[in-house]
């Protein structure tokens, strides 16, 4: 179903992601990169797209609180990255569109009311 | 109508079995799974009070009924993302916990996909989704939207295209230039070797001779196929040919004259595939305001 390349990158972008590591992150997106938040104006977000690898960077590590869990899932049949508080309901939703070996576009869901069908894992 | 409880289970099962696929065409139109469910229960009140015994085909019949309520839907969804606060994004969908939507029926589910064909029309969108994602064929489309099998057809095309359009990143405006200049080189010459390797491997060249000049009625497709086709005219059609190079709606054309008139303007869209299109006007009623 994926294609395994992509899988790797998604795959490399959590891992740099779970550790926080903003240069990981930034090393992972193309310079050009834009990220797109959704909050539904329901929690803080960027209003507007978030452009370039060193503002997406930095604005995916602030999803981050403490004890946030990070996994990659299936997300509308392609691997994604959700973020869970430590109970487990889903916080953050992430969509990356893959372009060789780097993230061109970073789509992120934080509306609650989008989130709802994300049945907490353990 | 019928108050027969066994009719009504029969009526449950077919439902039942159908549903998955009812959902899958109205997440793919509206972007939401909650409202999707609202449609499919939807679907289901009408199917419950339906005349059922005079139904041919409940599959056809549902997905029809789900596909009208998602273009009115998405007509009043439109207009209330209009006061939505900061970017609108698709509900995401898990589809380990659903897999009917993911696994075999993919196609038009990626964010990517989901945010081009909220651009499109609700029936262009419906057009898309019910063919790529769903395989229904194309005389069971018109009679679903209401049209005729030419007309959705074209809605399908068009659709298709604004997808692969905005699946790649075109390329800069001068690198639009070079791969031009390179493949207006290849073709005089009719260096198939050349044409190829500036070609995408699904490039297309369109043509549009209005009728009036010599051009292909069709599309042309693939990268070997529309090398080819440029190998093809290259002697004749070069003799005594001027090319000058320029800018029209914003991006780099080679303008061909013969004898200080211009009689075809060629242009190409391209990613870092290479050229995914190469667009050749040729109507000399639409080249009056270039030359």
């Amino acid at each position: 179903m994926f294609k395994r390349g992509d899988h790797a990158v998604v795959h490399r972008f959590a891992t740099a992601f779970r550790a926080g590591s903003t240069g990981a992150i930034r090393s992972l997106l193309t310079h050009d990169v834009v990220a797109v938040s959704d909050s539904g104006g329901r929690v803080a977000a960027a209003i507007a797209p978030v452009r370039g690898a060193d503002q997406v960077a930095r604005c995916v590590t602030e999803l981050l609180r403490p004890g946030t869990v990070l996994s990659v899932e299936a997300v509308n049949g392609q691997p994604g990255v959700v973020l869970r508080t430590p109970d487990g309901a889903a916080v953050a939703v992430l969509s990356l569109k893959v372009a060789g070996p780097k993230v061109s576009t970073v789509w992120i869901v934080l509306n609650p009311d989008k989130l709802r069908h994300w049945r907490p894992r353990e | 109508m019928s108050d027969d409880p066994e009719d009504l289970d029969d009526a449950v099962a077919v439902f039942n079995e159908v549903r998955p696929r009812l959902m899958g065409i109205a997440y793919r139109m509206l972007g939401s799974h909650t409202e999707a469910e609202d449609l499919v229960q939807e679907v289901w009140l009408r199917w419950q009070a339906a005349d059922r015994g005079a139904v041919k085909s409940p599959v056809a019949y549902l997905s029809t009924a789900v596909t009208r309520l998602a273009i009115n839907a998405s007509q009043s969804a439109r207009a209330r993302r209009e006061t939505y606060i900061g970017p609108w994004l698709p509900e995401p969908v898990d589809t380990s916990a659903d897999p009917y939507l993911g696994a075999e029926h993919g196609e038009a589910l990626s964010f990517a996909v989901l945010l081009v064909l909220e651009r499109l029309s609700p029936t262009e969108r419906a057009a898309y989704v019910l063919r790529e994602a769903f395989d229904y064929p194309y005389d069971e489309l018109a009679a679903m939207l209401q049209s005729t099998e030419a007309a959705v057809r074209q809605l399908v095309s068009r659709a298709r295209k604004r997808i692969r359009a905005e699946r790649r990143t075109e390329v800069s405006g001068t690198q639009q230039q070079k791969l031009l200049t390179a493949f207006i080189a290849a073709a005089r010459a009719g260096d198939l070797g050349a044409l190829e390797q500036l070609l995408a491997k699904d490039a297309i060249s369109y043509s549009d001779g209005g009728g009036a000049a010599r051009a292909s009625k069709f599309p042309v497709v693939g990268r070997l196929r529309v090398a080819k086709y440029h190998r093809a005219f290259h002697q004749h059609f070069w003799v005594g040919v001027e090319v000058e190079f320029g800018m029209a709606n914003g991006r780099a054309v080679a303008m061909l004259s013969r004898d200080g008139e211009v009689f075809a303007v060629c242009t190409v869209t391209a990613s870092a595939e290479g050229i995914d299109e190469v667009l050749w006007q040729m109507n000399p009623s639409k080249l009056t305001a270039i030359a």
